[in-house]
């Protein structure tokens, strides 16, 4: 697993966990998880939705300076 | 859940919209023409500008996103027309 | 599970419908008064979606987590603007502190990513932090004005007393300018200007720059509502059909004022901002020494 889908599997358990949290809490405390809860899924799901990188070297982009 | 309503209105609008361009790319392939119009899209733009003042005001969003859609040059004065359409129809309800 | 949290979810999407739509429509106003073409209005929307399904790899230089999680932050921060702005209508102070954060946003894109785009985007932020003092400045005259810096308190204020915009010129003209400040390819977009690639986003791609084109979306509806809520007032901004009208001639007038005019350097634009934050701070001195 690369590095990307890693930390897409790292917020998609907080997202998850965040929506169990929603679903048990009531009051203030379900929109704080809301709010964590948005952005972790969208980066969750879309790490697995995302293709494989076909670059030969990962990482190494144009633009590189200090 | 009238932001509900709304909320779908907007989504059937940027169907339309996406439709139009599928739609008009599909069809013309020249860039960019003005003085020319698409009498499917003026048709649907006139009967889209009618709906949206009446409870099926979300197929008319859906129709008068049609024309607006529509890729750059095609599809303004249809959406103009229908435009004005739709101001006059609400203008005559209201009063 | 709060029942209340369903409206919030309706919302989140609206808001990100309606901002996307309208940023779109800015972007189409604006190539036609260039007498370009343009593209078709839902093209910021069809961006958003592309770049969700497109690969990302981090680079190498980037300093992660921060890299990866600063996108994450900013759909964090104008979702939470969103509720505390929108949904609960309560302080103008907080929205400060989550317009401070967007700052944040800017430098952690800019830095992390080891770009020298990017980090020359993230100096900028720091330079255009100047586009905050009308913001407080503002807060600071509702506050003489309504004697409350809650929104629902404002509201309701301007429902008995009529709208501020007559009252506060000044006050909404510094609030205008920081609208204008925050719309893409505006005279003051030295954060995102063209001679820097795309500033603080240059290398953030892919995934990452969809999750960042959804907060912008989020960002720009909530900055319409806020400036139509406070300076117009509840006659508009309970109905959301004639909300979405005024934000639909903001966006207008908008696009007018970013089209005809050019970009500015950055230390012209850094002077033109705190020469607004100076009329506005005489403003509030005025009202100090009157008493509102």
């Amino acid at each position: 697993m690369d590095e990307e889908r890693k930390y897409g599997l790292y917020s998609l358990i907080i997202g998850l966990l965040c929506i169990i949290g929603i679903i048990l809490a009531d009051g203030l405390i379900s929109y704080v998880l809301y709010v964590i809860a948005v952005p972790s899924l969208l980066y969750g799901i879309g790490a697995f939705i995302i293709p494989k990188t076909r670059r030969k070297d990962a990482g190494k982009l144009p633009f590189r300076g200090y | 859940m009238e932001l509900f309503e709304i909320n779908l209105a907007i989504l059937l609008f940027i169907i339309g919209n996406f439709i139009g361009l599928e739609y008009s790319y599909k069809k013309y392939s020249s860039p960019y023409v003005e003085k020319r119009i698409d009498k499917i899209a003026l048709v649907l733009s006139i009967i889209g500008g009618i709906l949206i003042n009446t409870p099926m005001y979300m197929l008319g969003c859906l129709l008068i996103g049609f024309p607006l859609g529509m890729r750059p040059g095609y599809g303004r004065v249809e959406f103009i027309v229908g435009l004005i359409i739709a101001l006059l129809f609400y203008l005559l309800l209201r009063w | 599970m709060d029942t209340s949290l369903i409206g919030t979810i309706n919302l989140t999407i609206h808001a990100f419908l309606v901002g996307s739509l309208l940023l779109g429509l800015h972007r189409k106003i604006m190539a036609r008064i260039q007498g370009r073409p343009g593209p078709p209005i839902i093209q910021y929307l069809l961006h958003t979606l592309k770049f969700y399904v497109k690969e990302i790899t981090f680079p190498i230089t980037a300093g992660n987590p921060l890299y990866m999680f600063v996108a994450l932050l900013d759909v964090a921060i104008w979702l939470s603007a969103l509720i505390i702005a929108v949904d609960f209508k309560s302080s103008l102070l907080i929205i400060i502190g989550i317009y401070v954060l967007q700052k944040i946003v800017e430098h952690g894109c800019g830095l992390s990513s080891g770009s020298p785009y990017g980090k020359l985007g993230g100096v900028r932020s720091v330079f255009s932090a100047a586009a905050e003092v009308p913001l407080f400045a503002v807060v600071a005259a509702v506050y003489l004005t309504t004697h409350s810096v809650l929104i629902s308190d404002v509201l309701k204020y301007q429902a008995v007393n009529g709208s501020l915009i007559f009252k506060m010129p000044i006050c909404a003209f510094a609030f205008f300018i920081l609208l204008v400040s925050k719309t893409p390819y505006s005279p003051f977009g030295i954060v995102k200007g063209k001679d820097i690639v795309s500033g603080y986003m240059t290398e953030h791609y892919g995934l990452l720059a969809s999750i960042i084109y959804i907060a912008e979306a989020i960002a720009y509806f909530v900055l319409l509502w806020l400036f139509i809520a406070v300076f117009i007032g509840p006659s508009i901004i309970n109905d959301p059909i004639s909300t979405l009208i005024a934000m639909v001639i903001m966006t207008i007038i908008l696009a007018f004022v970013s089209g005809l005019t050019p970009l500015l350097a950055p230390h012209h634009s850094v002077m033109l901002q705190m020469t607004i934050a100076g009329l506005v701070l005489c403003d509030v001195l005025y009202r100090l020494i009157v008493g509102g």
